[in-house]
C-alpha cells in the first residue's frame, strides 16, 4: 500500500512538472508594419498609444491568462493603431504579489504614425517587413 | 525591553509584516525599447537572438515575492540579441517570446528576443 502511495506521489509530481512549464504567445512586431504596408507616413502627426494585459499565476504553476497576455496586449495596441505605422515599441513588465499567486502585467507603448496619400511626411520604399528605407522628403 | 514586545499585539505585527510584503512584493521593469524606429538608411546584418531569464519565488506559496533577475529580463534579452551580431546597433522584425518553468520553490521566466540585426549606414 505504501509503495502505491509513493508511486502516486511521484506520478503526480511528474505530471505537475510536465504541466508546469509553458510558452506564451509571442509578439511579432514585423506584423504591425506589414499590416500598415504604407509608402507614405505623416511623421508630424505621430501619437502615443499604449495597451495593457494581465494574467494571474496561481500558486506559481497554474497560469490563468498569463501565457496570452503578450498577445492580448499586442492586439489591443494594434487595434489602437488602426492600421497606422507602429514603431518605437516599448514593453514594460510588472508583477504584483497576490498571496496565493502573482499578477503579471504587460504594458506596450508605441508611436503610431498615420498614413498619407499625398506627398507630405516621410516617404521611401519599404522592405519586406514594412520598415522604411530611404530618407526624409 | 521584553515588556515592550509583550505589549505589542500579534495583529499589529501581522499587519506590519503584510504591509511590508505588499510594498516589496510588486515590481516593474522600466519601459524597454524592443522595436525602435529604424534609421533612414541601414544595412541588414542577419538574424539575431538573445535570451535572458529571471525567477520569482523562494520558500512556500505565500512567500513567492522575491525577484531574482526577473525585472530586467527583457532588457537583458534585447541587449543579448543585439550583441549576438557584432557591429549591430538595433533590431528590426522583432519577435518577443516568453517561456516559464516551475521549479518547486519558484518560477523561472525566460524571454527570447529574435529579429534581424541592422547597422546604420551614413
Amino acid at each position: 500500500m505504501k509503495a502505491i502511495n509513493r508511486f502516486a506521489i511521484v506520478g503526480i509530481a511528474a505530471v505537475s512538472l510536465l504541466l508546469a512549464a509553458c510558452s506564451g504567445a509571442p509578439i511579432k512586431t514585423g506584423e504591425a508594419n506589414q499590416y500598415a504596408g504604407a509608402t507614405n507616413i505623416d511623421t508630424y502627426r505621430g501619437r502615443n498609444i499604449s495597451a495593457t494585459a494581465s494574467g494571474f499565476q496561481l500558486l506559481l504553476f497554474i497560469p490563468i491568462s498569463v501565457n496570452s497576455r503578450h498577445e492580448r496586449a499586442w492586439k489591443a495596441l494594434l487595434a489602437q493603431a488602426g492600421g497606422d505605422y507602429v514603431t518605437n515599441i516599448k514593453i514594460n513588465e510588472s508583477w504584483t504579489y497576490g498571496f496565493v499567486g502573482t499578477v503579471y502585467r504587460t504594458t506596450l507603448e508605441a508611436t503610431a504614425y498615420p498614413r498619407t496619400g499625398g506627398s507630405s511626411g516621410r516617404s521611401g520604399k519599404t522592405d519586406g517587413a514594412g520598415y522604411y528605407i530611404g530618407g526624409q522628403e | 525591553m521584553s515588556c515592550i514586545f509583550r505589549k505589542v499585539r500579534p495583529s499589529l505585527v501581522i499587519s506590519t509584516l503584510l504591509g511590508c510584503v505588499l510594498l516589496i512584493g510588486g515590481c516593474a521593469s522600466g519601459p524597454t525599447m524592443i522595436a525602435p524606429e529604424p534609421p533612414a538608411n541601414y544595412e541588414r546584418m542577419g538574424p539575431a537572438t538573445g535570451a535572458a531569464s529571471g525567477s520569482l519565488g523562494i520558500l512556500g506559496t505565500a512567500y513567492y515575492f522575491i525577484p531574482m533577475g526577473l525585472n530586467s529580463r527583457v532588457e537583458r534579452a534585447y541587449d543579448a540579441a543585439v550583441a549576438s551580431v557584432p557591429g549591430a546597433t538595433a533590431l528590426i522584425d522583432v519577435t518577443l517570446d516568453e517561456y516559464w518553468v516551475w521549479w518547486i520553490i519558484g518560477t523561472n521566466r525566460t524571454v527570447t528576443i529574435t529579429g534581424e540585426a541592422i547597422r546604420e549606414v551614413k
